[in-house]
């Protein structure tokens, strides 16, 4: 039975309808998985030079053991957030075998056996480890060691299975996130003014890891009993109708953008795009990510020395003005694939649909530059750069973008989760930035080589001019090649 | 064989499923009808033990089925596409099913081999994933699949629609002939009043959750329920 469930499991992502279109992306990540292991490895193989130096310079005299311990509370805890926010439990893989005559409770069990092959769980082990063998075996012997190892373990699967209890725990009590925020803030605050140091406890609780192995166990039995509470309510849940509505728990009906009627058809449709984004959880993350990326600018503008990084500031006004075309843009048709059709059979001129994705570009192109006028405390140079990469971003990057996005788009799944997502990823995905980045500087590097680089930021923003004033005549163009490719692109979309 | 006692579901203080009681007896051939909202797919949930009513309970030979699932290895259902293993091909998901009710490779082929007309050799050896299929040729999947390890109770939702007319002839023969020769209990919901009537012995009609009619089919019954659903 085990046997049959881990063979769907496996075809289940080999068959995958992503899986063989983004092979090259899943390689990569696989690929880079293997390296962020390596990586952990290597600093765990390393930790007791760390120790060594840390000993230097902050804590002369501690032993390297007490050294690492003071981290690992706040290890253990970064660790929790990541798992919150990136591990989840794949609870929909049990609606086949709902009807079928198996039991619910060995469904379950493989579920949650299975969940703990895990990345996340490797990296304590990866990290902490080397560091058991190499110090506490040869400083404190085999009965440390083995409390270590057995401590190390126990915190892991005390935090995955926590964490997974925790998550299904937050779908009934939303509040709960926000009493974890506050325990958060409250630690923060407590640690800041001294008044309690958790590095303290840190140390204290792993030396009775080391010094009493047997009290090793606890996490061990800890992570038993979570185990055993996430089996209880995976039981008691298994509902379909309860899980799939929990899902989407917010049917919140999120404005109906009324005010863009009055643009006629190119508004409805923008409307609906700005329904399609703010209703899903992945467009709605690109857009709060782009927000955030407003914030990128101080990455530069705070450095101390910023003289010598001037010719990188049309680069972060690129960025802070054009970061949602960007993110939102490289997929630009993929996002309609679920109604491609729809769009195709309706009284809707393709023209329409360009105008009005080109004219919501522009117009957060145009937000982020006015919320972008913040900067002008960094100087009103920094306001200048901005206006120019907004206008070079308005004529230039954005049919650029639009144009390459139309390159054999890929299908998104709309109702599927945003975290490492990389459903709709082709070639043309990974390579857009790269245009929309440095092509500014093919009119700015002449001037400012030849030492007028105002003349070159100029330069950059009347290319951007002369790009808007025949922008009817590109929207024709976009038009042109949307509809040439149109059938080529709702196949792609049909197909699996 | 199915008991329902003081059943009743409610989504946001809406009541969609309200059934005080009923009984389907063994060898009944148990036909629903209703438009659509009248709840008849929560119900069938509902048996299944895929929806929690909000109060009272389904029996299923005097036992309620969310406390155990013995109901589970005498019960063939299938209601939606949910039901497949999507990213298998149909023949991995009957090896699969034919290793959950302890069926040799040759109990296996003896059984698909009752379903060749059915097939209409689209749907075995094809190297298509379920997900591939057309919608009829996936009922089709779904309707052989919970047929496996002659079950007691067979619950089918909407078996006809999707279905081209030749496969639904076919259908409705094979479950007639189920019916009389294996004293199956079928639960069957149709949108087609021609269908059911033809099927089913009992039928009940169901609006808002509530049981309308609940009658014997006879020669008058179709035109009987033609005149109740003709507004």
């Amino acid at each position: 039975m085990i046997k049959d469930f881990l063979s769907h499991g496996f075809l289940q992502t080999r068959r995958s309808p992503v899986w063989a279109k983004s092979l090259l992306t899943n390689i990569f990540l696989g690929m880079l998985g293997l390296m962020m292991l390596f990586y952990v490895l290597m600093l765990g193989i390393f930790l007791h030079k760390v120790a060594d130096a840390l000993e230097a310079e902050f804590y002369q005299g501690a032993t390297r053991i007490e050294i690492i311990s003071r981290f690992l509370i706040y290890y253990f805890g970064f660790e929790f957030i990541i798992r919150f926010f990136l591990q989840n439990t794949p609870v929909l893989f049990i609606q086949p075998y709902l009807h079928l005559p198996l039991k619910k409770s060995k469904i379950i069990h493989f579920m949650l056996r299975k969940s703990m092959v895990s990345i996340f769980n490797l990296l304590a082990l990866l990290l902490l480890f080397p560091f058991g063998v190499l110090v506490v075996f040869r400083d404190m012997g085999v009965e440390a060691f083995l409390g270590w190892t057995a401590a190390i373990l126990g915190l892991t699967m005390l935090n995955h299975f926590l964490g997974i209890y925790f998550k299904k725990k937050l779908n009934d009590h939303p509040n709960l996130l926000l009493i974890l925020i506050g325990v958060m803030l409250g630690a923060t605050i407590v640690e800041y003014f001294q008044l309690f140091e958790f590095s303290s406890l840190s140390v204290w609780v792993f030396l009775q890891f080391l010094e009493t192995p047997l009290i090793a166990l606890v996490p061990v039995v800890l992570a038993v009993i979570f185990y055993q509470l996430n089996f209880t309510y995976l039981k008691n849940n298994t509902y379909p109708d309860e899980i799939s509505t929990r899902r989407s728990s917010k049917p919140k009906i999120a404005g109906d953008f009324a005010f863009l009627k009055r643009f006629g058809k190119t508004g409805e449709m923008m409307a609906l795009e700005l329904k399609m984004i703010l209703r899903h959880k992945r467009p709605r993350n690109t857009l709060v990510l782009s927000g955030v990326l407003l914030l990128y600018g101080l990455f530069f503008y705070t450095q101390p020395n910023n003289e010598g990084m001037q010719f990188v500031f049309i680069f972060a006004g690129i960025f802070v003005t054009g970061a949602f075309f960007i993110n939102h843009g490289q997929f630009l048709l993929s996002w309609q694939s679920g109604d491609f059709d729809f769009l195709l059979t309706r009284n809707i001129s393709f023209r329409q649909y360009i105008e009005s994705k080109y004219w919501l570009f522009v117009a957060v192109c145009c937000i982020a530059f006015v919320i972008s006028l913040g900067y002008a405390y960094f100087g009103w140079k920094i306001v200048f750069i901005n206006f120019a990469a907004c206008l070079f971003n308005i004529g230039v990057s954005i049919p650029l973008v639009m144009r390459m996005a139309m390159f054999n788009p890929k299908k998104i799944d709309l109702n599927r989760g945003a975290a490492f997502n990389y459903e709709g990823m082709g070639t043309a995905q990974w390579l857009i930035g790269i245009p929309v980045l440095f092509f500014p500087y093919v009119f700015y590097l002449p001037f400012t080589l030849a030492g007028y680089e105002n003349y070159g930021i100029m330069a950059v923003g009347l290319v951007g001019v002369i790009g808007f004033a025949f922008h009817k005549h590109i929207l024709g163009l976009l038009t042109q090649a949307f509809i040439n490719r149109r059938h080529k692109i709702a196949a792609g979309f049909r197909a699996q | 064989m199915i008991s329902v006692q003081g059943l009743s579901k409610k989504y946001k203080g809406v009541e969609v499923v309200n059934i005080p009681e009923l009984n389907i007896e063994k060898g009944e051939s148990f036909g629903l009808v209703g438009n659509n909202g009248a709840g008849k797919t929560t119900f069938f949930r509902m048996i299944l033990d895929l929806i929690r009513p909000s109060q009272g309970a389904v029996l299923s030979k005097e036992v309620a089925v969310n406390t155990t699932e013995d109901w589970k290895f005498y019960t063939g259902s299938f209601l939606d596409e949910s039901f497949l293993i999507d990213y298998l091909t149909p023949e991995e998901y009957f090896d699969f099913l034919a290793s959950l009710h302890n069926y040799s490779k040759g109990d296996l082929r003896e059984f698909l081999s009752q379903f060749d007309d059915l097939f209409n050799g689209e749907i075995l050896g094809r190297d298509k994933y379920i997900r591939d299929l057309s919608k009829g040729n996936q009922k089709k999947v779904g309707i052989v699949s919970a047929l496996m390890g002659d079950p007691e109770i067979l619950i089918l939702d909407e078996p006809f629609a999707n279905l081209d007319p030749t496969t639904q002839i076919r259908l409705k023969g094979l479950l007639r002939d189920l019916k009389e020769n294996k004293q199956l209990t079928m639960l069957i919901s149709s949108h087609d009043l021609n269908h059911v009537t033809e099927v089913c012995e009992r039928i009940v009609v169901l609006e808002k959750g509530v049981i309308q009619e609940d009658i014997q089919t006879s020669e008058s019954t179709l035109k009987d329920l033609e005149e109740y659903f003709t507004l």
